[in-house]
């Protein structure tokens, strides 16, 4: 069991997930900053995302710091900007939090300093946006095949646009104001809902196509057709051989993140199109968070449990 | 070309029998699991033609040290004689430089919160000794000097090894000598895990 | 008590964790800011002691880093000839054998079913008190002795003396019998006495090796690097005889994979096609040779045909290799357990010197026909008298070399036997109960000997089982009743001979653990127990090598040139080492004179017998057995050194993949192997480097003993065991 969850990096699944949720988060309410016409509804919205988004994303911070052998001097990750993809998702998670701190505290403002609160949405869209390059790019490396994919940063996206737009979503049932055009609102959650489901979708298919092609160059048990280049075909092998190994993981992922999203997407438009039950609507997008969650993190575990060492 | 020092591995010549992964754990003292220098094996071929070959590996050294790149706090360093060298002083354990590192040369300790790796033995190397592990080596197999000369005066000195990641990507000093029977560096070849795990 | 040891433990316990804590947050002596120190672990000893290795027969010069009492280290012997400061890795890490936390440190004694901590007096009456009633009531052949190859010649001398001039008991073996017995046999009737030819620096000189039956890569490590850094100095060329792909057969220049048991056809058709070429040296022959004719005609019907259908190997490669073996100027053949361990163990050490002695080449530099060995004094008892001869290499059943030892030692000749029993007889004899009492030491039969199950039905019936041993965790003590703990080689001092019958000293380096003593006190005890205090007269190991040396005087192993002083002076010495060669001897019968009553080398012309066991339908697989560089013998000591169990943590089998493919096991899956007399489970590996439709169990392993399969049946000469053909059945488990 602790193998397990040294193998699949628990903290790190912990905290990249959660940064994730927050980032999309804030790409959803800074569409809405400029969407969204009705100030006081707006305002308790984005009051609830960015209070919940700044614990969450502190959460998601000093979680990642257990990853290290010496938490205690973690700061010291920031020295190295320059060629370091880890200094560089840490500044970019370090200005995000601080912008996202900043956003927070703007939304107390009255809406007099909303031209403020706009920029500081996109700049923190922008932080956010830089936040997820930096992260996936740390995965793309050489060093390990079974990540160094485009997938990688197609499934951090796409978790980032499902989960935030699901946290946005069950924000705003919560907030239930009468005046807000919840139907049109639901529409734009399931169109954003099936857009990152999608994109979720192509990359799990990718993903798995990539690692699967690691079997046909390794031709014996194991081990890869060789030398040089071709050893991508060994790393590969290892990756599909662990996901063949944990069959659950990966039909989680897919039924949860996948399946689950798409045909909660496509049953929030026929609800709002034929003017349906809100209430439904409410407990259908409730339940998708929870379900989604669950299926990004068993894709997410999986993600680090193929990205095994291979030589 | 500058100096670029390394190790050059000769698979005729090795026969697997560790005395360089025992000579660099007994001075180092690093606990069992942590192995600087790992010998691995490989298998090509079928019965009555198969070759089980080993292959000594510690750091290369590379010319294009991945880990030195990805580390968020400069723990890694390169001299001017081409020896990449880690200070565990200044590491957190981030362990992002075991990714890297395609060849899984930085090893994390999680008792002491750090990584560590094969220095090349550089204090011996500054007075003109080689590094432990070769002065081991009863075979001869294992031998360390400028790659440069390594390609000049080696039987074979190539880049590429059985299972050895594309070396391109960060440009391994090590050069390799191959079995003298059998499948040579260009020719494609079934290979099987490693048999360390016994 | 067990309240306070628990809080006082678990007081232990929290700290450690909060200095594990503290560390990993902090990072110790890695703590941001201290100074960079790469050697941050390294232990400095603060003195080194010259000393042997304590595990192969290479014997390779090592000195034991020692700090504060305890051995932290052990390194090669930089100017030592055998090993050149080299060392294999178990060599190198066997300082964490010494300080094994499982290491004796009381007596024991069994007490209702269970072995309790005893006082040395205590265990020692309880041994020698049962020992002198059942001598009493059975006679002294009611009991036995098995002991070991890695004593130190004064202890096997000793040993000697109290079990032949002492107890007077045919019952005298140990385990050199499973390992160098058909060596010894080969060497006694070929050239009149137990003398090894050749010397290690014939791998530098020959021209061409023939390795047969050994993995001299896993086995001898050193002794493979120095053939290695020859071949590429010198292009020497090697010939190896193996029926798997081991490391020198890759190197090999020919590499002949016979069937397992068609070594004596294969070398006998070898020396055919010297024959048939006139690669041989007839003089040599006419002169230094008997039985000629014999051979000669025996040898007409092997044709390199005839072998290639028996040895599964083409004629062709036969041939190849008789003649690049035959036309080289000097040719050497080395080889170890494939050969000794076999039904056929004697008939192929004598068809290799047969080989060897037909070219005329033998004792010239570079040509010996070189049984090496295995264990780090193995020679150290066969010179010493420890189990099956008399010292001096005076055979058991000579008249007038027992009645020499008599009046060297002052006793009746009519006390000392005429027999010794080999190990497999000393177990049927308990089984049968003839056998009363085992007195065990520094071995461990449990896992070692052929047939576990019969071995385990024979030490549960004796009266008394004594188990002298440095770990008390040893498999056999499972059934002791008395249990000794004793000193390790590095603990003591006296003198270990290697293959190349190289004398060197062991030091003690440390105190043992506890009470432990050396083998030589708690020898000597016993002998002044039983009332033999008159035999064990020397008070020193010292001492009782100077009265070793005269019983050598005038043998072939003569030793009376050496004292301590002088082999640490010259780095080792080979015997003989006498007033005429006072420096030693490198390489024996140089001047083509032998030890025999016609002074001639015997030609004995031989034929292979066969297997006890083949495989048929219901056991369709052929195992073999051996090591791995990794661990040593019973793994008694090996498996206490944390990176060679790490390397290879348990017991595994190699299948070749088409079987693997038919019987559905997959790499690292656990199979069930069994044979006619039991099963055994082992991890797959599935490798290309043994033949379909045959398996390779190493032999360390208590958690998966290969003996539990192997064959009980011996060579009918040596009587040394036939380990590495029997025909066993696999499955999934």
């Amino acid at each position: 069991m602790v193998d397990f969850f040294h193998e699949a990096q628990i903290s790190l699944v912990v905290f990249t997930l959660l940064s994730q949720i927050v980032v999309g988060a804030i790409w959803i309410v800074t569409v809405g900053e400029f969407l969204t016409s009705l100030p006081a509804f707006r305002q308790r919205l984005g009051r609830l995302v960015t209070w919940t988004g700044v614990p969450v994303l502190g959460l998601a911070l000093a979680f990642s710091t257990t990853h290290l052998g010496r938490p205690l001097y973690a700061w010291r990750a920031l020295r190295a900007l320059g060629t370091s993809w880890v200094s560089r998702e840490i500044w970019a998670f370090s200005i995000l939090f601080g912008l996202l701190c900043l956003y927070a505290y703007l939304w107390y403002r009255d809406e007099r300093g909303a031209r403020h609160r706009r920029l500081v949405a996109v700049l923190t869209s922008i932080a956010g946006v830089l936040g997820i390059i930096t992260q996936s790019q740390l995965y793309m490396i050489p060093g390990r095949p079974q990540w160094n994919h485009f997938s990688t940063i197609l499934l951090f996206g796409a978790t980032a646009m499902m989960l935030g737009a699901l946290l946005v979503g069950v924000i705003t049932t919560l907030i239930a104001h009468r005046e807000a055009p919840l139907r049109a609102m639901y529409q734009h959650l399931a169109a954003s809902l099936l857009g990152a489901a999608a994109l979720y979708g192509i990359g799990f298919i990718a993903r798995i196509i990539y690692l699967a092609q690691g079997q046909d160059a390794a031709g014996v048990i194991l081990g890869g057709a060789a030398t040089g280049a071709e050893t991508v075909g060994t790393a590969l092998t290892v990756g599909w051989t662990i996901v063949g190994a944990n069959p659950f993981l990966s039909s989680m992922e897919l039924l949860l993140a996948v399946a689950v999203p798409l045909v909660a997407g496509l049953t929030l438009v026929t609800i709002c199109w034929h003017k349906g039950s809100i209430k439904l609507a409410n407990r259908l997008i409730h339940s998708t968070l929870g379900l989604v969650f669950v299926g990004t993190l068993a894709g997410r575990v999986i993600f680090y449990l193929t990205g095994k060492p291979w030589f | 070309m500058p100096t670029q020092l390394g190790f050059h591995a000769d698979m005729e010549k090795c026969i697997g029998c560790k005395a360089c992964e025992a000579a660099c754990k007994d001075f180092y003292r690093m606990p069992p699991e942590i192995r600087w220098r790992k010998v691995r094996s490989f298998e090509m071929g079928e019965w009555p033609k198969a070759l089980r070959v080993h292959l000594s590996l510690a750091c290369n050294h590379c010319e294009d040290p991945a880990c030195m790149k990805g580390c968020p706090v400069q723990a890694y360093s390169k001299r001017e004689d081409g020896l990449v060298i880690h200070d565990p002083t200044a590491c957190i354990g981030c362990q992002y430089c075991t990714w890297t590192c395609p060849y899984g040369v930085p090893q994390f300790d999680p008792n002491e919160g750090v990584v560590s790796k094969c220095n090349g033995c550089y204090q011996l190397v500054d007075q003109g000794e080689l590094p432990r592990c070769v002065q081991a080596c009863p075979t001869t197999a294992l031998t360390f000097g400028d790659r440069a000369e390594h390609e000049r005066t080696k039987r074979e000195a190539v880049t590429v090894a059985p299972g050895f990641p594309d070396p391109t990507i960060t440009h391994p000093a090590t050069r390799f000598a191959w079995p003298k029977k059998g499948p040579k560096p260009e020719v494609k070849v079934p290979i099987t895990p490693p048999a360390e795990e016994h | 008590m067990t309240k306070h040891l628990d809080r006082r433990a678990f007081l232990k316990l929290s700290a450690i964790a909060t200095a594990g804590a503290a560390t990993g947050l902090a990072g110790g002596s890695v703590a941001l800011g201290a100074p960079f120190d790469p050697n941050r672990n390294h232990v400095e000893p603060d003195e080194w002691v010259y000393s042997t290795c304590g595990f192969c027969g290479t014997g390779c010069g090592i000195e034991i880093g020692v700090k504060g009492g305890e051995a932290v280290a052990i390194r090669g012997t930089k100017d030592y000839p055998v090993n050149t400061g080299f060392l294999c890795a178990k060599g190198i890490l066997q300082w964490q054998a010494i300080m094994a936390p499982d290491r004796g440190t009381t007596p024991l004694l069994r007490k209702n079913g269970q072995l309790v901590k005893a006082s040395w007096d205590e265990a020692l009456d309880a041994m020698t008190g049962k020992l002198k009633e059942i001598i009493t009531k059975h006679g002294p052949n009611a009991v036995a002795t098995y002991n070991t190859g890695q004593l130190l010649l004064e202890e096997f001398y000793t040993l000697g003396k109290i079990q032949r001039a002492g107890i007077g008991t045919d019952h005298c073996d140990s385990n050199t019998r499973l390992c160098m017995a058909s060596a010894v046999y080969g060497h006694n009737r070929t050239f009149g006495a137990d003398v090894p030819t050749g010397a290690y620096a014939d791998v530098e000189e020959t021209d061409v090796i023939l390795l047969v039956g050994s993995n001299m890569a896993e086995c001898h490590p050193i002794l493979m690097g120095r053939l290695t850094r020859a071949r590429e100095q010198k292009g020497t060329k090697l010939i190896v005889v193996d029926p798997r792909i081991t490391q020198p057969a890759r190197m090999a220049d020919i590499h002949l994979a016979i069937k397992p048991g068609t070594d004596v056809t294969l070398l006998n058709a070898m020396a055919q096609v010297l024959i048939q070429d006139g690669l041989i040296d007839q003089a040599y022959i006419d002169a230094s040779c008997s039985n000629w004719p014999e051979l000669k005609a025996k040898l007409t019907r092997y044709t390199p045909e005839f072998a290639a259908q028996v040895c599964g190997v083409p004629a062709e490669e036969i041939v190849a290799a008789a003649r690049l073996y035959g036309k080289a100027p000097r040719s050497l053949s080395m080889w170890v357990m494939g050969i000794n361990q076999s039904v056929n163990g004697v008939t192929a050490n004598h068809a290799l010197h047969n080989l060897n002695l037909i070219q005329g080449k033998l004792g010239k530099p570079g040509s010996a026909s070189f049984s090496v060995t295995g264990q780090p004094n193995a020679m150290g008892n066969r010179s010493a008298g420890g189990s099956s001869n008399y010292p001096g290499m005076r055979p058991i059943d000579n008249e007038q070399g027992r009645r020499e030892i008599a009046a060297l030692w002052g006793v009746p000749y009519e006390k000392l036997p005429a027999k010794s029993t080999p190990i497999e007889k000393i177990i049927d004899k308990i089984i049968a109960g003839d056998i009363k009492a085992l007195w065990v030491l520094c071995t461990n039969p449990l896992l070692s000997l052929p047939d576990q199950n019969r071995v385990k039905q024979a030490l549960a019936k004796l009266e008394l089982l004594v188990v002298q041993d440095a770990y008390y965790t040893v498999d056999t003590n499972e059934y002791a009743h008395v249990y000794l703990p004793a000193a390790m080689w590095a603990e003591k001092q006296g003198v270990m001979i290697n293959s190349e019958r190289r004398v060197n000293l062991v030091q003690p380096s440390i105190k043992p653990p506890g009470e432990a003593k050396s083998d030589f006190e708690i020898l000597r005890l016993v002998a002044q127990k039983m009332g033999y205090g008159h035999l064990v007269a020397f008070q020193t190991p010292a001492a009782c090598f100077e009265e070793f040396k005269q019983t050598t005087k005038g043998r072939p192993n003569e030793m009376t040139g050496i004292t301590y002083e002088r082999l640490v002076e010259h780095r080792g010495l080979q015997w003989p080492v006498s007033e005429a060669q006072p420096n030693g001897t490198q390489r024996a019968f140089t001047d083509g004179t032998f030890f025999t009553k016609d002074k001639k080398a015997k030609l004995w012309a031989v034929e292979q017998l066969d297997l006890p066991e083949l495989p048929d339908a219901a056991y369709p697989f052929m195992l073999n057995t051996g090591r791995v560089q990794e661990h040593y013998h019973t793994g008694t000591k090996t498996r206490k050194i944390k990176e060679m169990n790490l390397l290879v943590p348990t017991v595994y089998v190699e299948i070749n993949p088409k079987d693997a493919a038919e019987l559905g096991i997959a790499y690292g899956d656990m199979v069930v192997i069994e044979s006619k007399r039991g099963a055994m489970k082992a991890k797959a590996v599935i490798t290309q480097i043994g033949a379909p439709k045959s398996v390779f169990v190493p032999m360390h392993f208590h958690e998966g003993p290969v003996n539990a399969l192997t064959v009980w049946a011996f060579d009918p000469i040596s009587g040394e065991p036939n380990y590495k053909q029997q025909a066993v059945r696999i499955r999934k488990a």
